[in-house]
């Protein structure tokens, strides 16, 4: 039960709140009653926090309350030279650090009119689609976690260690990797990175296979997803909600096609597609995904083998100063549409930086996804939003 | 009899795993190695540094320090190389825009601290103290054998400074050993 000073911050809830107060056997009072989960429920992904309003066991409204993670880094952005606010990026969405520098540096590289060499977008793509499959291992392990599912978590753990292992070895971080500079990428791959993804490439299809084995096909793990938080198709377009979950709504829509961005238009790959729009759609979405990141993957890994050895990095002066004007750049991050628009005055910093986060985005929806369903289903239809706190509150 | 079989088909999974070798090691008993250009602590090397200031230049938080003076060769002598450890982002532009490599990373992880003035360090030559070396305290804190807190035998090579925001140091160098003396771990 909600304390009345968390709900200051509810205005509409608050009178409601008074007549649960005076009892239940009072005249005129609602039927509901507030439950406040989070900011530090375990089953919150990170410090979120959603005020929910119950009728018994079934959830009559719920409020996402943000903001416990805002650290300003927009506002940090201006005080920072171009090239300083990469960094930054890697901590908004942490668990996609490497697409997260791509929307930044796509945007810069867009104002600035900086030709990228080929080779550098070949490893900008291995890393952005190695990064997508991190990301969407981190999801499946979390989903299943959330639903009593403990086992495909640390199954997905070992391959998400493999892959920050490769982030190691080409960048020497793991989670914060700063990978992409304006202009190329700060480090050529190392010697036996080609290998140890080949192999990684060879067993992950395997690997797949063992998650389905575990997790999508359990029966308890399908009663408890399949048909619930229905989202419909015109909600989800009405809530510009995007990436798995619009894709899960049926709507073709991926960055990677619908505006193809660095080398996407060369590869050969699929948009998998749901047609339940439901919590099972929207885990299984991102399994299917990882199998068409998994075939891009090789498919770069070929082409830049065939590149061979080249620069990494345009000519770029370390004090970039790009002409005054706006440009916005926007990828497929493996949470959605990421945009991010940047504005020059013509000097060493940015005039404005602005981020579009996708998981922010999404979350809007939750309330519309969880009404109706039991208190239970809303871990199942939380979870399958996919949100990372450090990029809804930045 | 149909409804349990995809639990079944999990649990088959399962027990295929148990027979599998282990792929965690025993931390801290065993360590695995990190990969070569890891971006971990810091070695400064005192002697090639030429006081450019580029890293301090490039730095995102303003950590590094970079004090010089103007020899009578004209030549710029490093006198100082400070950093502020508690706002690093681990990024490595400094190390990227070194031209002499006098600034280089390491794979040294256990850079925890429990109070922010221990996270200032001044680098002499070498890198951070390594916490296996310094006992107990140290391994808990490897810093905190920067700031002299208690004579822990050989510390390496970093000199403790007075964080800017204590009291104004009376002379140029600042190296006042024990100034945190008598504070609890």
């Amino acid at each position: 039960m909600s304390t009345r000073e968390s709900l200051s911050l509810e205005p509409e809830l608050e009178p409601r709140l008074k007549l649960v107060e005076a009892g239940s056997h009072a005249e005129g009072a609602p039927r509901t009653m507030i439950l406040n989960m989070g900011p530090q429920h375990p089953s919150m992904h990170g410090v979120f926090r959603a005020v929910v309003e119950l009728d018994g066991e079934t959830i009559v409204n719920v409020r996402p309350v943000v903001g416990y993670l805002h650290r300003g880094v927009e506002k940090l952005a201006e005080a920072r030279t171009w090239a300083q606010v990469i960094p930054y990026t890697d901590r908004l969405d942490y668990i996609s650090a490497m697409n997260n520098n791509q929307a930044y540096v796509m945007a810069v590289e867009k104002l600035a009119g900086i030709e990228v060499p080929e080779r550098a977008e070949l490893i900008r793509v291995i890393m952005a689609e190695l990064n997508r499959i991190q990301s969407h291992l981190m999801f499946v392990g979390s989903f299943g976690l959330d639903l009593g599912a403990y086992t495909p978590f640390l199954y997905c753990f070992r391959e998400r260690e493999a892959i920050y292992d490769l982030f190691e070895m080409a960048c020497g971080a793991r989670l914060t990797t700063s990978y992409l500079r304006i202009g190329g990428v700060a480090r050529d791959l190392p010697e036996g990175f080609l290998p140890k993804l080949k192999e990684l490439l060879k067993a992950m299809p395997d690997h797949i296979q063992e998650y389905n084995n575990v997790l999508t096909g359990n029966e308890i793990f399908q009663a408890r997803t399949k048909g619930v938080g229905y989202l419909s198709r015109e909600t989800a377009l009405a809530y510009s909600i995007t990436g798995p979950m619009l894709r899960a709504a049926g709507v073709n829509y991926d960055v990677r096609k619908a505006d193809p961005y660095s080398l996407y238009s060369r590869f050969d790959f699929e948009v998998p597609l749901g047609q339940n729009s439901d919590s099972f759609d929207r885990y299984y979405l991102r399994i299917l995904e990882m199998q068409q990141s998994v075939r891009i993957v090789e498919q770069a890994v070929k082409a830049l083998e065939e590149l061979g050895p080249g620069p990494i990095q345009a000519k770029v002066s370390r004090l970039l100063k790009p002409p005054a004007g706006e440009a916005y750049a926007h990828i497929e991050s493996p949470k959605g549409d990421l945009g991010c628009y940047v504005v020059s005055d013509g000097g060493t910093k940015p005039y404005r930086f602005r981020w579009r986060p996708p998981s922010f985005i999404n979350l809007q929806a939750l309330p519309e996804m969880v009404r109706g369903w039991k208190i239970a289903d809303f871990i199942a239809i939380f979870a399958g939003v996919d949100i990372v706190l450090g990029e809804v509150d930045r | 009899m149909a409804y349990g079989r995809g639990a079944l088909r999990g649990l088959r999974v399962t027990f295929r795993n148990m027979f599998r070798r282990p792929i965690t090691v025993r931390y801290p008993f065993e360590k695995l190695k990190f990969a070569p250009g890891f971006r971990g602590g810091f070695r400064f090397d005192r002697d090639r540094c030429i006081a450019c200031s580029q890293c301090a230049n490039a730095c995102p938080n303003n950590v590094i320090t970079v004090k010089a003076q103007r020899g009578e060769d004209k030549k710029l002598h490093l006198t100082g190389y400070e950093m502020d450890l508690q706002y690093c982002l681990f990024c490595g532009y400094c190390v990227e825009v070194c031209p002499t490599n006098c600034i280089t990373m390491t794979d040294q992880v256990a850079l925890v601290a429990t109070d922010r003035s221990s996270l200032w360090v001044e680098f002499d030559k070498g890198e951070l103290p390594d916490p296996a070396k310094h006992g107990a305290h140290a391994a808990v804190n490897p810093l905190r054998a920067a700031t002299g807190a208690k004579p822990q035998g050989p510390v390496g090579n970093v000199q403790p400074v007075q964080p800017p925001h204590a009291a104004p140091a009376a002379g140029g160098q600042a190296a006042q050993p024990g100034h945190r003396e008598g504070e609890q771990a």
